[in-house]
């Protein structure tokens, strides 16, 4: 089998696992949603009068299988959502920009 | 003792995700890219990893190696999804750093940094994030008494603060803190949230020392099969409460805290989508990896056929089923720990996360 056709076999076969494991924790974004109107309370300080930036999607304890893009914080989980390749976060390495990726895919 | 029993969902992913790994090493797109660009450093951790010395006048590697093997890269991968991540020794005491970050941002790259904060100013900051800095990863292992005291230097505590804080200030900065967990700091940690929560910061990653570089003999640095346990419920309980977005770095399987103190399943990229160019010009993944991995030189080597070609034992980590992980049930979701955990003719690993966890189980 010629090169080429083999890696886009092997492509079309990760992106397929990639959502098999992105469907195995849908109810964790869905449960992300909800939570992180009960947060707003916690960012402001008011010993230093810093307010924390509100970018932050809340994490729950279920399980997360796969790293999708963050799901807007007052929204619903989108239907057919655009998911990207995300980049490894290493131990010694720094978290990538990935809401700028994001809009480009 | 404890066993690990998955329930269905956690099982099912299990095993697609062990399908997954298997193909994204096929497939090794490279799209992470450390460069050591010194082995100087400013401080002198107890625990650094790459043993690096203080050395004021040791050599580094021309800037222009470096672009050269970005330009090879950008000639098979879009530049605009490989993430440069410039690392030390300290990568602040390369003083062409943001003509170099201007080049890489020039040619497409995303580009980050690791460092410790010591020598970073307002000036020197605004200098980088005109070069095109996006992302950076600042080391903040304690309050005063601890940080200073692993760090090695007096003042590093306020200097990796000052630090934070400008890039929690800076709009659209991508950044986060990670801390050692050390024997030490480990009583503190709740302490070390608030902190950094009242200093702005949202992302915090936690992680151990690694039995390896200087920290290889030094009994204070580590924490005990309790604390490590402790350590993981903490960052459970932080991810619950949703205040600052906590993760465990990328170490080892996990079992039953898998997937709910870090995004994802375990998966040790190093070689597979992780690869690097060290100090004195070797090609290989992470630069906490024993050098005995080493791959290639750039000064030998094209980088891009030693990417292709080589990192046969990252891809395939089946030489590594020896020893302790010969006969371990994990094997499919671990393969044999993180890379960096492994050293060549050692049959087993460094440490085994899921055995401390889980005892012999």
């Amino acid at each position: 089998m010629p090169v080429a056709k083999k890696n886009l076999i092997i492509k079309f076969r990760i992106k397929i696992l990639k959502r098999i494991l992105l469907l195995l924790s849908i109810p964790v974004i869905a449960y992300s949603c909800k939570t992180t109107h009960n947060k707003q309370d916690a960012l402001y300080f008011p010993r230093t009068g810093l307010v924390q930036k509100d970018t932050i999607q809340s994490d729950t304890v279920d399980p997360v299988f796969y790293n999708p893009v963050p799901v807007c914080d007052y929204g619903v989980l989108p239907v057919t959502p655009v998911y990207y390749e995300p980049y490894p976060i290493s131990e010694y390495g720094v978290v990538p920009p990935d809401l700028e990726l994001e809009k480009e895919d | 003792m404890k066993r690990f029993s998955p329930g269905f969902r956690k099982k099912l992913a299990l095993h697609f995700h062990s399908r997954y790994v298997k193909l994204k090493a096929k497939e090794h797109e490279l799209n992470y890219m450390f460069w050591e660009c010194t082995s100087r450093c400013n401080i002198a951790c107890l625990h650094c990893g790459s043993d690096c010395k203080i050395i004021e006048d040791a050599p580094d590697m021309p800037a222009e190696d470096f672009l050269n093997v970005a330009k090879q890269i950008s000639t098979r991968y879009n530049p605009k999804r490989v993430m440069i991540v410039v690392s030390g020794g300290e990568p602040l005491v390369r003083k062409d750093l943001p003509e170099v970050g201007l080049k890489l941002k020039e040619m497409g790259f995303p580009w980050g940094m690791v460092s410790n904060g010591y020598a970073m100013t307002p000036e020197l900051f605004r200098k980088l994030r005109d070069s095109g800095l996006r992302s950076a990863t600042i080391s903040l292992d304690g309050l005063k008494e601890n940080h200073d005291w692993l760090r090695g230097r007096s003042g590093s505590f306020e200097r990796a603060v000052e630090a934070i804080k400008l890039l929690a200030r800076e709009e659209g900065m991508v950044y986060d803190v990670v801390t050692c967990v050390n024997s030490k700091n480990f009583n503190e940690l709740e302490e070390i949230k608030n902190f950094l929560l009242e200093i702005g910061v949202n992302r915090w990653r936690l992680f151990m020392i690694d039995p390896i570089g200087r920290a290889a003999h030094n009994p204070l640095l580590h924490i005990s099969d309790k604390q490590f346990e402790g350590m993981l419920d903490f960052i459970v309980k932080n991810r619950v409460e949703g205040k600052i977005r906590t993760s465990f770095g990328c170490d080892g399987f996990l079992g039953d805290y898998e997937a709910i103190v870090r995004e994802g399943l375990f998966f040790c990229r190093a070689g597979t989508q992780v690869g690097s160019v060290l100090a004195n010009g070797d090609i290989g993944a992470c630069p906490n990896i024993h050098r005995g991995f080493v791959q290639g030189n750039i000064y030998k080597d094209d980088f891009l056929d030693v990417w292709e070609d080589r990192f046969k034992e990252y891809r395939n980590r089946k030489v590594f089923k020896t020893g302790m992980c010969r006969s371990c049930k994990q094997w499919k979701n671990c393969r044999g720990e993180g890379m960096h955990l492994r050293e060549p003719g050692n049959s087993d690993p460094l440490m085994c996360h899921f055995q401390r966890l889980y005892g012999g189980s």
